[in-house]
């Protein structure tokens, strides 16, 4: 920020602020009698590094109303009494610029009488508070975090409760551990039938009370969605796997009276690794949810407005069509409207994707989510922050959580099949025992039955591979979302792909230029952040060429940047979508031609794929289509907006194919969310990255054929898995319905079948190294990766 | 071996104080964001 003579930056929003004469240079110096509370605050206990470590400039304190915390609804969403009569609640900490930002909110609560506890997500920035209602509220925790000049407001979303099913699967754990102890014992004893009766009823028993715990706490899940399913009068995979926990319980009780082996060791076991697998899923939700929570923080949290007598800061929720926003260089304009005043640079990336910034003055439009480059506006409000394209992004990708997984949907689907088959192989073997023995031979053999019809292999089948196949993407570079997304990506058979910072590196670099008015125009642009700016400085470095001083360099309204360097007014200014004009004294004088660079491996990745390629850009449509020939694409178009690209993605889908959308703004997000599958470039812009499904963290698009090959794979495993599992299950069965299936085989079977799934789960790395060294010529770095792991191995 | 029905409870105690140190770290937190540790990490003076 530039002050004019005379003037300071606040010390703690950095606004202007008018030196007294006789202010020493080290006494910080404060806007108003807000900014220097917060200061005092700061220094009075200790917080001091605060103002050292923070990345820039604070929000001004407001009164924000903080009512609304104590409200029963927002209880009921945000907030849970503990055992210990403590409530835990959550808000977000709006405001939120820095890691520092980030320590103080969390050491401000902490401090708070009556607060037990106090953590403020990095990510998220939502904080997690757990204090004694007798002593405070949580409005008036919520007042601290704005006394500070955060905004404390109401999170996205409710919290899953997964610490529960974290505790039921270290109970399962322990249980399982311990009761496969005793029954070794009991097995040995068995094989060589010495064992003294006491010693058996003693191992029965201990394993009995041993397993119920796992049984009526860690399993409760499994009967509770067994049960949902039944009144519904659907049979859903927890109905087999239900049945058959609660048949070997049964059995286990009755031996425990005769004393012996029963398939308690099986049961824990099984809850053990079924639960594993439920907290694997829930865990990768969660991830999506803050994801989710991340976008909607890049939306601004309080608003400058214009009122008769100044300027005051509110929330931006109270932010209505019709006030008027005051936005200054490094603040964010919270809601879409009509600029009254002023005239400033803007980023609008998240809109248009083209990293630019655009020149706005009176009368043009800008979008919530806009960011003052340099400059000052007075904006007219004209749609409420709640409607705007910031809150409607975030919609998005909160209805697109919440559609149900294809995996769990084939499983659903196949569950109906499988319980029947299971019932009626019951209901057969009882028959048919019965018929030629008794019913006390036939029922130890049903009982058999129906424990090994557990379909356990078949649900750890699909967490497993798709975990395995997370991490093989993620050591290649792109960090798949969720494991639905890696299943996807295998049935993708359209490329959707954006150009700018997807194809090309997004930023513009010199192309041709001759020396002097390269050296002429970097002279001036030094220090400017505009991309043009540090395209044509960074290539004058490279260049070495001379770099002499500016005076008085200011940007001229509608583009462009003019300063004095030697007496001569020089100016540069935008000419055509990729050429600027340097004028000296008012005369031009030569052109500097500029290009987005097409990334090295664009062509390379684009043909290995394989796919259908639709390249969609916001930018001219003449550079889109220099481009697309450059990586041979031949069906290219340019100058669409979000909705367009939104469009041509759900068309596309609407004729039933499934599309592979890559993209980097976050006027991408809307797209990338409607996508089978949406990959973000890392660069790009956050709320890209939030909504997409697969990053790519790497400046370049190989990774993403990766994504492409371990998804193939994942989806060869998986169905190479559910084959097994069924396979398995079926001839388990049908041994158990001959009487050949005890206890003890019982117990080797399960966890047998289930290594190999998970064996059949690992492989897909190795097959993805080998795929990947195949298709060489396509892919030089992943096949150097491919040798260095297998030299390594 | 009548041992046996000192020692299996007194293991089954040891293995089940393990997990009531589990559980409390569960209750308390630990596993709720499993990023931010990576992140704070970077923090000193904690």
């Amino acid at each position: 920020m530039t002050q004019k003579p005379g003037e300071r930056a606040c010390a703690h929003c950095g606004a202007p602020v008018r030196a007294p004469v006789d202010a020493a240079p080290d006494v910080p110096l404060y806007c108003c009698a807000g900014c220097e509370t917060v200061a005092a605050l700061v220094r009075d206990n200790g917080w001091q590094r605060f103002y050292d470590e923070r990345d820039g400039f604070s929000p001004r304190p407001s009164g924000a109303l903080t009512e609304v915390f104590d409200s029963p609804a927002y209880a009921a969403a945000h907030a849970h009494e503990q055992a210990d009569g403590t409530v835990e609640a959550r808000f977000r900490v709006g405001g939120v610029r820095c890691a520092a930002c980030v320590w103080l909110s969390e050491r401000a609560i902490s401090c708070q009488p009556g607060v037990v506890d106090a953590h403020v997500s990095y990510g998220t920035n939502v904080a997690t508070v757990r204090y004694d209602p007798r002593t405070t509220r949580l409005s008036s925790l919520a007042a601290t975090v704005a006394s500070l000049g955060y905004t404390p407001v109401e999170p996205t979303l409710a919290r899953h409760a997964d610490r529960d099913d974290l505790v039921r699967l270290g109970v399962a754990a322990f249980c399982a551990m311990n009761v496969m102890l005793i029954h070794i014992a009991i097995y040995l004893g068995e094989a060589r039938g010495d064992m003294a009766a006491r010693y058996l009823a003693l191992f029965s028993w201990a394993s009995l009370v041993l397993a119920t715990p796992a049984v009526f706490y860690s399993a409760v899940p499994f009967f509770r969605g067994s049960w949902q399913a039944l009144r519904h009068r659907l049979l859903s995979m927890d109905v087999p796997v239900a049945l058959a926990i609660a048949v070997m319980y049964a059995h286990g009780v009755a031996m425990a009276f005769v004393g012996g082996a029963g398939y308690l060791d099986s049961l824990t076991m099984l809850v053990a690794f079924l639960l594993g697998g439920r907290v694997l899923v829930a865990q990768g939700r969660d991830r999506a949810a803050n994801a989710a929570e991340a976008v909607l923080a890049t939306a601004p949290d309080d608003a400058d407005v214009r009122t008769s007598d100044g300027v005051r800061t509110i929330a931006a929720r109270e932010v209505m069509p019709g006030m008027v926003l005051v936005v200054g260089a490094g603040g964010r304009v919270c809601a879409d409207g009509r600029v009254t005043h002023g005239g400033a640079f803007v980023d609008i990336s998240h809109v248009t994707g083209e990293a630019a910034p655009v020149a706005v003055g009176a009368g043009d439009r800008v979008p919530s989510g806009a960011a003052i480059v340099s400059g000052a506006l007075d904006v007219r409000v004209e749609v409420a922050p709640a409607e705007s394209t910031v809150a409607r992004i975030g919609e998005l990708v909160r209805s697109a959580l919440d559609e149900r997984s294809p995996v769990t949907r084939l499983v659903d689907r196949v569950a109906p099949w499988f319980t029947a088959g299971v019932l009626l192989a019951a209901a057969a073997t009882l028959v048919g025992w019965t018929i030629a023995t008794d019913l006390t031979t036939a029922l130890p053999v049903v009982v058999a039955v129906l424990v090994v019809a557990c379909p356990c292999a078949l649900a750890l089948a699909a967490p497993t591979t798709l975990a395995v196949g997370i991490g093989a993407a993620a050591r290649r570079g792109a960090f798949v979302r969720s494991g639905d997304a890696l299943t996807s990506l295998a049935a993708v058979d359209t490329l959707v792909i954006d150009k700018t910072g997807t194809i090309t590196f997004g930023t513009p670099r010199v192309r041709a230029a001759d020396p002097d008015t390269l050296a002429l125009a970097a002279s001036l642009e030094l220090g400017v952040r505009h991309p043009v700016a540090r395209a044509i400085v960074g290539e004058a470095e490279r260049l070495r060429l001379p770099i002499a001083r500016a005076y008085d360099v200011e940007s001229i309204p509608g583009g462009g940047v003019r300063g004095t360097i030697d007496g001569s007014v020089v100016s540069v200014t935008p000419d055509g979508p990729e050429t600027v004009l340097v004028s000296v004294d008012g005369a031009p004088r030569d052109r500097i031609a500029l290009a987005d660079v097409v990334r090295p491996d664009a062509a390379a990745t684009v043909g290995a794929l394989r796919l259908p390629v639709l390249l969609r850009s916001g930018d001219h449509p003449e550079v889109v289509s220099r481009v697309a020939s450059e990586v041979g694409i031949a069906d290219a178009r340019g100058g669409l907006r979000p909705e367009e690209k939104l469009a041509e993605v759900v068309d596309a889908q609407r004729a039933g194919r499934h599309v592979l959308f890559v993209g980097d703004g976050a006027n991408d997000a809307p797209a990338m969310a409607a996508a089978t599958v949406g990959v973000a470039m890392g660069e790009g812009a956050h709320a890209a990255i939030a909504t997409a499904d697969v990053v790519v963290l790497e400046p370049s698009l190989a990774p993403v054929h990766a994504a492409r090959v371990v998804s193939l794979e994942v989806q060869r495993a998986l169905k190479l898995n559910a084959r097994f599992a069924i396979v398995y299950n079926f001839g388990a069965v049908l041994l158990a319905a001959f009487g050949l299936i005890t206890p003890l085989i019982s117990a080797l079977l399960m966890p047998i079948s289930s290594l190999i799934v998970v064996g059949n789960a690992l492989a897909v790395e190795r097959r993805t190294r080998r795929s990947l060294a195949r298709g060489e010529a396509a892919e030089p770095r992943g096949a150097v990766l491919g040798a260095v792991a297998v030299g390594g191995v | 071996m009548d041992i046996l029905i000192v020692l299996l409870p007194l293991s089954v105690t040891l293995a089940a104080a393990f997990l009531v140190l589990f559980v409390r770290a569960v209750r308390s937190g630990q596993f709720d964001d499993l990023d931010d540790g990576a992140r704070r990490l970077l923090d000193d003076d904690r």
